[in-house]
């Protein structure tokens, strides 16, 4: 039989055969291992025979396993990052959220997100063509100093939740679309850094009319910072100014909703760039 | 005919009147609460919270300064704010408000018209001796019509420029709390010649690009400290540094190469070859006390301050060069970098309690990258953009500096956006302080 000896790591017998003492320890070597492992399982047996008894070992304990699961990456980790290039909001294709105002989407129930994902066919469908007006307002809209990374938005209505949620339940998802409806398109300038924004807040008191739209609303609660109240001013002036209807409460929300005063607080954490 | 009773007619006026001052459609919120006051909110209605705004570049008008050398005194500022990547500066020929009969105050509503969030108006005097009056006001329209910064300069005309420079810092002053370096200056190297490199500090903006090394022999690796222009000079026999106050005297030498300064506190910190490898050194300020710092047998060099009594150098000690800290002891040598084969030139800055460290990384060639040293997050500042490198912060952290194949030094938000150029021409080894 051919031996591989690359693979075989046994030590090798010394030029010549095997000497006959060598093989003679080998045989009652190899006789007296059976012989104890034999011994070792019928040791149980043997205590009982006399009367001993043996206790048999606990039962294993059987944990619960997690399986680890690891992200597969797309390229070597150790390698330097490419750098993110900035969306153009140039397509006319692409839904816009910026003013809300300009939303001519027919159905105020559905969002209009701007995101690299697929929105739903339905809404899609029912989405009015772009005029040439229209891609012209959105440019202008979404035309800044230099361009700015394109985030994804929140989607109303994502059964996967939305960006900035923070529940692991659902919740009432009017009243997520009612928030969103405040949220798009409210600016803070950059100039308010991330840890004085962090404390900042400011309550208004909205009156949303029979017709869905804002019929009044003031600052009820200030936050002290000019800047930070002029943008929440900014916000509800636009979306008053431009007349635009708040998403349609269910029936069973209307009275909480329409009609009386709501407020509202503005709140300047976690704020995107 | 009929005379109405006074009364009636009382009532009709009243009601006349009220119907005239009711507030019209768009404009609901009557006189807001004076800041600190509360009105009180609905009885048992839930608060719906908003939060996660966007972030917007503050809007600021600047029209020309009135009096002569308006236009391009206040070029500096529309330069300077448009470059830190905060502001968007409006255009002015966008500008509405009659600025004659305005002066040196704002009629709110005409810059409210352009979208404008913040105004600056000046006037220039010239007096009889040649000498400026400058008056500058900034107006934040959400703090009504009362400058949120008053500020006069007098002076002779070559500073109108530093004027200018520090009103930007006083604006951004008052709008974060921090003020803002556009008085600060670059230096770098510059090949002129076979056998010939100059160093030059540079106003950050580009203006009054000045030579300070001795007019021969090739001069590199500068950096800012006590004394000037710290800078290496090449000589028949190795390296030496002095600075610009020297005289030419050599401050630091020694055998073999010692180069690349950078003061920290009252030291100041080199390479050097002196005991036959490149190791790093620290030493007084006129350069007695030399003590080695690193003792390794790989390659250390580039060492430059790193804030807190810690230095940043470039390491070949695990196979490749790599970025590390350590103290200026020497002690706490660990390794900042772990991606890509070839990171130097580093430069660091600390801002809002965050570190970042950037780096010249080659990435399909030179590129400029940051790491933050807490999250280890990396980010990539450029890309299909030429070679790219030696990174330099600003003093405020805000800008970051650096050199491009593209034509020169260019400066850009520590996030890589806002790319301007600002210095034309080669550069290398940039320092801003």
């Amino acid at each position: 039989m051919f031996v591989d000896h690359a693979l075989d790591h046994r030590p090798r017998a010394p030029a010549g055969s095997v000497g006959a003492i060598e093989a003679v320890g080998g045989v009652a070597m190899s006789v007296l291992g059976a012989l104890g492992l034999a011994g070792l399982a019928l040791l149980p047996e043997a205590f009982a025979a006399l009367g001993l008894e043996v206790t048999p070992p606990p039962p294993p304990v059987i944990e619960d396993v997690i399986a680890a699961e690891f992200v597969q990456l797309g390229r070597p980790f150790d390698e330097l990052p490419n750098r993110e290039v900035p969306q153009l909001a140039t397509n006319d294709e692409e839904p816009v959220v910026a003013d809300a105002a300009q939303v001519e989407d027919p159905d105020p129930g559905v969002a209009v997100s701007e995101t690299a994902e697929p929105r739903p066919t339905e809404a899609r469908e029912r989405r009015p063509p772009p005029s040439r007006t229209r891609s012209l307002e959105d440019l202008l809209t979404r035309s800044e100093a230099f361009a700015e990374i394109a985030e994804a938005r929140e989607r109303e209505g994502e059964a996967d939740g939305i960006e900035g949620g923070t529940r692991n339940v659902e919740g009432d998802p009017y009243a997520g679309r009612f928030q969103a409806f405040f949220r798009r398109g409210w600016s803070v300038p950059t100039t308010l850094a991330e840890g004085v924004l962090e404390g900042l807040r400011a309550t208004v008191v909205v009156r949303i009319g029979e017709d869905l739209r804002i019929a009044s609303w003031r600052l009820a609660t200030p936050s002290g910072n000019g800047e930070f109240d002029a943008s929440v001013r900014a916000q509800l002036t636009r979306l008053e100014q431009g007349g635009v209807q708040i998403p349609e409460p269910p029936l069973e929300s209307l009275a909480d909703y329409v009609g009386r005063d709501r407020p509202i607080r503005f709140l300047g954490r976690n704020a995107r760039r | 005919m009929t005379r109405l009773p006074a009364v009636l007619a009382l009532a009709l006026g009243a009601l006349l009147v009220g119907l005239t001052v009711r507030p019209s459609a768009g404009q609901s919120e009557p006189t807001p609460p004076a800041a600190g006051e509360e009105e009180p909110l609905p009885e048992g209605v839930p608060v719906i919270e908003v939060d996660a705004p966007e972030r917007a570049l503050y809007k600021i008008a600047i029209p020309n300064l009135r009096g002569s050398g308006g236009a391009p005194a206040a070029e500096v500022i529309r330069n300077d704010l448009r470059l830190v990547s905060l502001f968007d500066v409006l255009d002015a020929r966008s500008f509405v408000a009659n600025l004659e009969s305005e002066g040196l105050g704002i009629t709110p509503g005409s810059w409210a018209t352009v979208g404008a969030q913040g105004v600056v108006k000046g006037e220039i005097q010239r007096a009889s001796s040649g000498r400026l009056r400058v008056e500058m006001r900034f107006y934040q329209l959400a703090e009504g019509t009362s400058p949120s910064l008053s500020k006069s300069y007098r002076g002779p005309p070559q500073q109108l420029r530093g004027f200018m420079h520090d009103f930007a810092n006083e604006i951004l002053r008052v709008l974060t709390g921090e003020a803002g370096a556009f008085d600060s200056r670059i230096v770098f190297a510059r090949r002129v010649g076979p056998g010939r490199k100059d160093v030059y500090v540079a106003s950050w903006d580009g203006a009054s690009v000045s030579r300070v090394s001795e007019p021969n022999g090739v001069n590199m690796l500068p950096n800012f400290g006590p004394g000037g222009i710290w800078y290496s000079r090449l000589t028949e026999t190795g390296m030496f540094i002095t600075h610009s106050r020297a005289g030419g005297r050599r401050i630091i030498d020694g055998d073999g190469l010692n180069m690349g300064p950078t003061v920290c506190g009252n030291r100041v910190f080199f390479t050097s070859t002196r005991d036959g490898n490149s190791e790093i050194y620290g030493a007084a300020l006129d350069g007695s006390g030399v003590r080695r710092i690193t003792n390794h047998p790989a390659i250390d060099v580039s060492p430059t301050c790193a804030g807190g009594g810690k230095l940043a150098f470039v390491s070949t000690r695990h196979g490749s060069p790599q970025i590390f800290m350590m103290s200026t002891s020497g002690a706490g040598v660990r390794r900042v970098t772990y991606r890509g084969s070839h990171n130097q030139t580093p430069a660091v800055c600390t801002r809002n309690g965050q570190t970042l460290v950037a780096f010249t990384g080659r990435s399909s060639g030179l590129d400029i990258f940051t790491v933050n040293l807490a999250t280890q997050e990396y980010t990539r500042l450029t890309q299909g953009q030429g070679s790219n490198k030696d990174p330099a912060f600003s003093p405020d952290c805000r800008m970051l500096a650096f050199w491009s194949s593209r034509g020169g030094v260019y400066v850009s938000s520590p996030e890589g956006l806002n790319h301007n150029l600002v210095i034309r021409g080669a550069a290398e080894t940039l320092r801003w302080r």
